[in-house]
C-alpha cells in the first residue's frame, strides 16, 4: 500500500515536471488574484496579485472575462509554447497553462520539412515552366533563323546574278575599248556604261557590307553640320532626269520653317532618301514621286510618296526584313536589302521608318530623325592650295589613281607603298597631311599613325579604309588620326577632307 | 489604454511572421521558419485622432484550410490582414477561402489584403485583373514587401482606419 502511494507520488511528480502547470486566477478586470505553479518557466515570474494580467499576457486582449476556450500552442513571454485553457470559476476566470514546447518543437520540424518540400516543388514547377518556355522560344528562334537562312540562301543565289550582270557589262565594254577596230566615237558611251555598271556594283557591295555591319551593331553614325537646302538640291539633281526618263514627275516640297544647317549624318540620310526615292521611281509607272521635308523641335521629318501600285497589307511587315525580295516579283533589279538597311539606319538615327497608304493610291514612306540645328559651316575648299600630301597605300592602282587626282586638284603629292618607304618620303618631304590606308598588307596603318604621333608629327593625318566598322574608326582616331574616310571616296570629298585637316592643323 | 486584437491570416510561407516583425520591430530575416500555433505581439500606434491605441497582433500559423481551431484563434478579433505571396498564385485562392470562412462563420470583419514579396520583381504571379476587380468592389489590396518595408506601416494604418471606433 505504502509502495503504491510512493509510485503514485512519483508519477504525479513526473507529470507535473512534464506538464509544468501554471494556474492564474483573474477577476473580471483581468487583475491577478492568484498565481500558482511554474510561472517563471512561461516568463510570468514577475506577475504579482493585483497586476493587470493582459500586460504580461497580451493574448487576453479580445477575450471576455467569462470566456471558456482552449487555445493550444500559444507562444508565451519566455518564448516557450503553452496550451492555454480559459475556464470561468464562479466570479473569477481561471487560466491554466501547460507546457507544449516539446510538442510544438516536434510539429515545427515536421511542418517545416513539409512546407519546404511544397516550396521546392513549386520552385521546381516554375523552373520546368521556365525551361518549357525557353525551349519553345528556342524553337521559335530556330524557325526564324531557318527562315532568315533560307532568305539569305535565296539572296546569295540572286546576288550572284546581280553581281554578274554589271560585271559582264563592264568586261564587255572594256573588251570593246581594247579592240583595235574600236570606233572612237563610242568611247564616251562605253565609259559611261562602265561607270554606270560599276556604280551599281558598288551600291550592291555597300548594301551587303552595311547589312553585315548593322547585324553586328558596328555601324557608327558621323553627324556633321549639313546644309539641308543643298542636300535637297543634290537629290533633285540626282533623280529628276531618271524620273523624266520614266515619264514621271519628281516633286520636292519643304513644309514650314527649316533651319539652313542641321547636325546629321548626311551620308546615311542620303542613303535612306536615295533608297526610298529610287524605289518610288522604280515601281511607279505613271504619275509622280514626291519628297517632302519638314523640321520641328530638333527633328527632321522626311516622307516619300508615290502614285505607284502601293504595297499589299500582307507584305508590309516582310518588306523591312533583310534579304526579302518581295518587291522584285515584277522582275525589277534590286538586292532585297535597301529597305531593311534604311529601316535600321533610321532607327540608328533615332527614328522609325513607317509605311502608309497614300490617299488616292500609292505608298508613303516616312520617318523623323534627330537633326538639331547647327551653326553654319564654311565648306572646305576642294582646291589643294599647295598642301603637301603623303599618300601611303599598298595598292599600286589606288596610289597611281589618287596621286593623279590630288595633283590635278593642286596638292603636292608623294606616295609610299609601305612603312619603310613612308618614313623615307616623310623625312624628305615633311608633308602637311599624311593619308594612310588603315589595312596595309604586312602591318596596320594605325601602327604608322601611332609612330608618327610618337615622333612628334603634329600635322594632319587622314585615315582611309574600306571598313566602316565602328571599332576601326575608333582605332584610327585613338591612334591619332584627325579624320576617317570610307573607301570608295569621291575625289571632291577626299580633297575637301585633306584641306580641312591641313587648315585645322595650321590654325592650331 | 484602448486595445484591439487583429489577426494575420494566410497560407504557409506567405510572410505573415515577417510582416509582423517588420511592423513591430522593424526587422527582417531571410530565413524561413514555419510558425506553429499562435504568437501575440503588441504595438502602440496613434489613431487618426492622435489618441494612442494598443494593437494585439495575433500571428496565426499558416493554413490553407479554415479549421475549427483556426476560427477559435480569431475569436475577439476586430479585423485582420489577409496575406498572399505575390510569387505564388495559388495563395490568393487559399486566402480567399479563409476570408470566406471568417465571413460565414464569424462575422464581416474589416480586413486589408496584402500581396507580399513585391520586391521579387519578375516573379510575380498574381492575376492583377482579379486584384483590380476586388479593389473596384471596395476592398483594399496593397502590394507590400516585408523585406523592403514597402507599404507595411501603410497596411496597418489602413486596417486601423477601418476598425469600428
Amino acid at each position: 500500500m505504502a509502495s503504491s502511494l510512493a509510485v503514485a507520488r512519483q508519477v504525479r511528480r513526473i507529470l507535473l515536471d512534464q506538464a509544468k502547470p501554471c494556474l492564474i486566477l483573474l477577476d473580471r478586470d483581468f487583475r491577478v488574484r492568484l498565481i500558482d505553479g511554474d510561472a517563471e518557466y512561461y516568463g510570468y515570474g514577475a506577475v504579482r496579485p493585483g497586476d493587470d494580467c493582459r500586460e504580461a499576457m497580451p493574448l487576453l486582449y479580445g477575450l471576455s472575462p467569462m470566456d471558456a476556450i482552449h487555445l493550444p500552442m500559444v507562444e508565451t513571454a519566455s518564448g516557450r509554447a503553452a496550451d492555454v485553457l480559459f475556464a470561468p470559476m464562479g466570479d473569477d476566470q481561471s487560466v491554466l497553462l501547460t507546457d507544449a514546447s516539446r510538442e510544438r518543437a516536434g510539429r515545427q520540424v515536421v511542418q517545416q520539412q513539409a512546407n519546404e518540400v511544397r516550396l521546392l516543388h513549386k520552385q521546381q514547377q516554375k523552373l520546368m515552366d521556365g525551361l518549357r518556355q525557353a525551349r519553345d522560344e528556342n524553337a521559335r528562334k530556330h524557325r526564324e533563323a531557318e527562315g532568315v537562312s533560307r532568305m539569305k540562301s535565296g539572296f546569295i543565289a540572286g546576288l550572284s546574278h546581280e553581281f554578274r550582270t554589271p560585271l559582264t557589262g563592264i568586261l564587255g565594254h572594256i573588251d570593246l575599248l581594247r579592240d583595235p577596230k574600236h570606233d572612237p566615237e563610242t568611247f564616251a558611251e562605253n565609259v559611261h556604261s562602265i561607270e554606270s555598271n560599276a556604280t551599281h556594283l558598288l551600291s550592291l557591295v555597300d548594301n551587303v557590307l552595311d547589312q553585315a555591319s548593322l547585324e553586328v551593331g558596328q555601324l557608327a553614325l558621323h553627324p556633321v553640320p549639313t546644309r539641308l537646302s543643298g542636300f535637297c538640291r543634290e537629290i533633285e539633281a540626282m533623280f529628276t532626269p531618271l524620273a523624266h526618263q520614266r515619264g514621271l514627275d519628281f516633286r520636292l516640297h519643304r513644309r514650314g520653317e527649316i533651319p539652313e544647317w542641321v547636325e546629321i549624318d548626311v551620308t546615311r540620310l542620303r542613303q535612306v532618301v536615295i533608297n526610298l526615292v529610287g524605289n518610288g521611281i522604280k515601281y511607279t509607272d505613271t504619275g509622280f514621286v514626291a519628297l517632302i521635308t519638314a523640321w520641328s523641335k530638333g527633328r527632321l521629318q522626311v516622307s516619300v510618296s508615290d502614285s505607284g501600285p502601293g504595297i499589299p497589307p500582307a507584305a508590309r511587315e516582310r518588306i523591312f526584313l533583310p534579304f526579302h525580295r518581295e518587291l522584285n516579283t515584277s522582275g525589277r533589279q534590286g538586292a532585297g536589302l535597301g529597305l531593311a538597311i534604311s529601316a535600321q539606319l533610321v532607327r540608328l538615327m533615332g527614328g522609325k521608318l513607317r509605311l502608309a497608304d497614300r490617299p488616292g493610291g500609292g505608298s508613303v514612306f516616312g520617318f523623323a530623325v534627330s537633326a538639331p540645328q547647327a551653326g553654319r559651316m564654311l565648306p572646305a575648299s576642294q582646291e589643294g592650295a599647295g598642301h603637301r600630301v603623303l599618300l601611303v597605300d599598298d595598292s599600286p592602282d589606288i596610289r597611281m589613281l589618287f596621286v593623279r587626282i590630288l595633283r590635278k586638284a593642286g596638292f603636292v603629292v608623294d606616295s609610299a607603298a609601305d612603312e619603310p618607304e613612308a618614313w623615307q618620303r616623310f623625312e624628305e618631304h615633311r608633308p602637311d597631311v599624311v593619308l594612310v590606308d588603315l589595312y596595309l598588307k604586312e602591318w596596320e596603318g594605325t601602327g604608322l599613325i601611332k609612330r608618327l604621333r610618337a615622333r612628334g608629327f603634329t600635322s594632319g593625318v587622314v585615315a582611309w579604309s574600306a571598313s566602316s566598322l565602328r571599332e576601326d574608326v575608333q582605332r584610327a582616331m585613338t591612334a591619332g588620326a584627325d579624320h576617317y574616310l570610307v573607301k570608295p571616296v569621291e575625289p571632291a570629298v577626299l580633297c575637301a577632307a585633306l584641306n580641312e585637316v591641313a587648315q585645322r592643323r595650321v590654325a592650331q | 489604454m484602448d486595445t484591439r486584437k487583429i489577426c494575420i491570416l494566410g497560407d504557409f510561407a506567405v510572410g505573415k511572421t515577417s510582416l509582423v516583425a517588420r511592423f513591430v520591430h522593424n526587422e527582417f530575416s531571410e530565413r524561413y521558419y514555419t510558425s506553429i500555433g499562435v504568437r501575440v505581439d503588441t504595438k502602440v500606434v496613434d489613431r487618426p485622432d492622435g489618441t494612442p491605441l494598443r494593437l494585439a497582433i495575433w500571428d496565426i500559423a499558416g493554413t490553407d484550410t479554415p479549421t475549427e481551431l483556426f476560427l477559435r484563434y480569431l475569436r475577439g478579433a476586430a479585423g485582420y490582414l489577409l496575406v498572399v505571396d505575390g510569387t505564388r498564385a495559388e495563395t490568393l485562392a487559399r486566402a480567399l477561402q479563409l476570408r470566406e470562412a471568417v465571413e460565414s462563420q464569424l462575422s464581416l470583419l474589416p480586413f486589408v489584403g496584402l500581396i507580399n514579396k513585391s520586391d521579387l520583381v519578375g516573379e510575380q504571379e498574381i492575376d492583377q485583373d482579379r486584384i483590380q476587380a476586388m479593389r473596384q468592389a471596395g476592398e483594399i489590396w496593397l502590394q507590400v514587401s516585408a523585406r523592403t518595408g514597402e507599404n507595411v506601416n501603410n497596411a496597418f494604418s489602413l486596417l486601423l482606419a477601418s476598425l469600428p471606433g
